[in-house]
């Protein structure tokens, strides 16, 4: 007796879990299909064309962009790579930017306060080492001197020309940039300007 | 962009002041403060042998250093005022006399003959990185006949 009644018990709830069950779905599927509006989702005037020779037109303009995008991204210039050029050579991100005055200074800076840093330097220890074996009171006071003076230069020299090195680091970032914001407009000018259209794909008349 | 070259610079000023060459000979008294400087030799003066045949030579006396700082001296010779003087001897320092002493003789030195030189001295103290001369005393003239 008590066994029927524990089955009885069992087989009204598994109704119960069926039926809202059953609820659920139905109510999910019927207000899924009444919130889809597929009026709104046919609206053809929604991206701006009102006929298909505007659509046409619409497609054609994302074709040229994407064709001038592959474009711009083979003659851009990467900021990493311009980056590791001007810290190894100063003034060779510059070049690449096609800022040859800028780069040209750069370069030159670099090479006269390098050189003549190492230059005093050499100066320098010539009269340290006489300084090092002199055993005479006033020799080793003129070429300690005489040292000084121009490893003093080569600090200042080496000093100098590691402050253009950062600014030169500093601005290969600057002018990468310049470069590549004018590159798109650049490349938007000679798309317009002449019917020979160089592409992703090749060379291209347009009459 | 005027703080960055600010730092900049006064980071420069630190490392010209920063990076001076260091006194690394053991004889410089900057770097090794233990070290005496030895005194200038002072009151040079000389005697010579007369003229005539025989055995030339210069007597040289000056007054004696403290033996604080000094432990001999050197003996410089030289044909002119600013030639180039050249070692002829060294003399140990004596304790206790007024003065020192060194004859350069023609017995000992072949190059000792009648002329015209100018002689000057200088003080020596030993360590253990070798002899710290000092100061050179004015330049002697000396005439041998």
């Amino acid at each position: 007796m008590r066994n029927l009644s524990i089955q009885a018990h069992l087989f009204v709830f598994k109704l119960t879990y069926l039926v809202l069950l059953i609820g659920c779905f139905g109510f999910g599927i019927l207000n899924a299909q009444t919130s889809f509006d597929i009026q709104a989702f046919s609206d053809s005037t929604k991206y701006g064309w009102q006929n298909y020779l505007d659509r046409a037109t619409y497609r054609e303009d994302i074709t040229n962009r994407q064709n001038l995008l592959q474009l711009y991204e083979l003659e851009a210039l990467p900021l990493r790579t311009n980056l590791i050029k001007s810290a190894v050579i100063p003034g060779w991100g510059q070049f690449s930017t096609k800022n040859n005055s800028k780069a040209t200074i750069i370069l030159s800076i670099e090479l006269v306060t390098l050189l003549g840093s190492l230059y005093f330097y050499d100066q320098a220890m010539v009269n340290y080492n006489q300084y090092k074996t002199a055993t005479q009171i006033d020799e080793i006071n003129r070429y300690y001197s005489k040292a000084q003076t121009p490893y003093q230069y080569a600090i200042m020299l080496l000093g100098l020309a590691t402050v253009v090195w950062g600014y030169n680091v500093f601005d290969v970032v600057i002018s990468t940039n310049e470069y590549n914001a004018n590159l798109w407009q650049d490349i938007m000018e000679r798309q317009k300007s002449s019917p020979l259209q160089i592409t992703p794909s090749g060379l291209e008349w347009r009459f | 962009m005027r703080k960055i070259l600010l730092i900049l610079l006064i980071l420069g000023a630190l490392l010209v002041s920063a990076c001076g060459l260091k006194r690394s000979n053991p004889l410089d008294p900057v770097g090794n403060p233990a070290l005496e400087i030895p005194g200038t030799p002072s009151g040079l003066r000389y005697t010579t042998s007369g003229s005539g045949p025989g055995t030339k030579f210069v007597n040289l006396t000056w007054d004696s250093n403290s033996s604080i700082n000094t432990d001999g001296y050197y003996i410089y010779r030289s044909l002119a005022y600013f030639n180039t003087f050249a070692v002829v001897d060294t003399v140990l320092h004596i304790n206790g006399n007024l003065t020192q002493n060194f004859i350069h003789s023609s017995a000992d030195d072949s190059t000792v003959l009648p002329g015209d030189y100018w002689y000057r001295v200088s003080a020596f103290k030993t360590y253990h990185g070798g002899r710290l001369e000092g100061r050179f005393s004015e330049p002697l003239f000396v005439r041998l006949p």
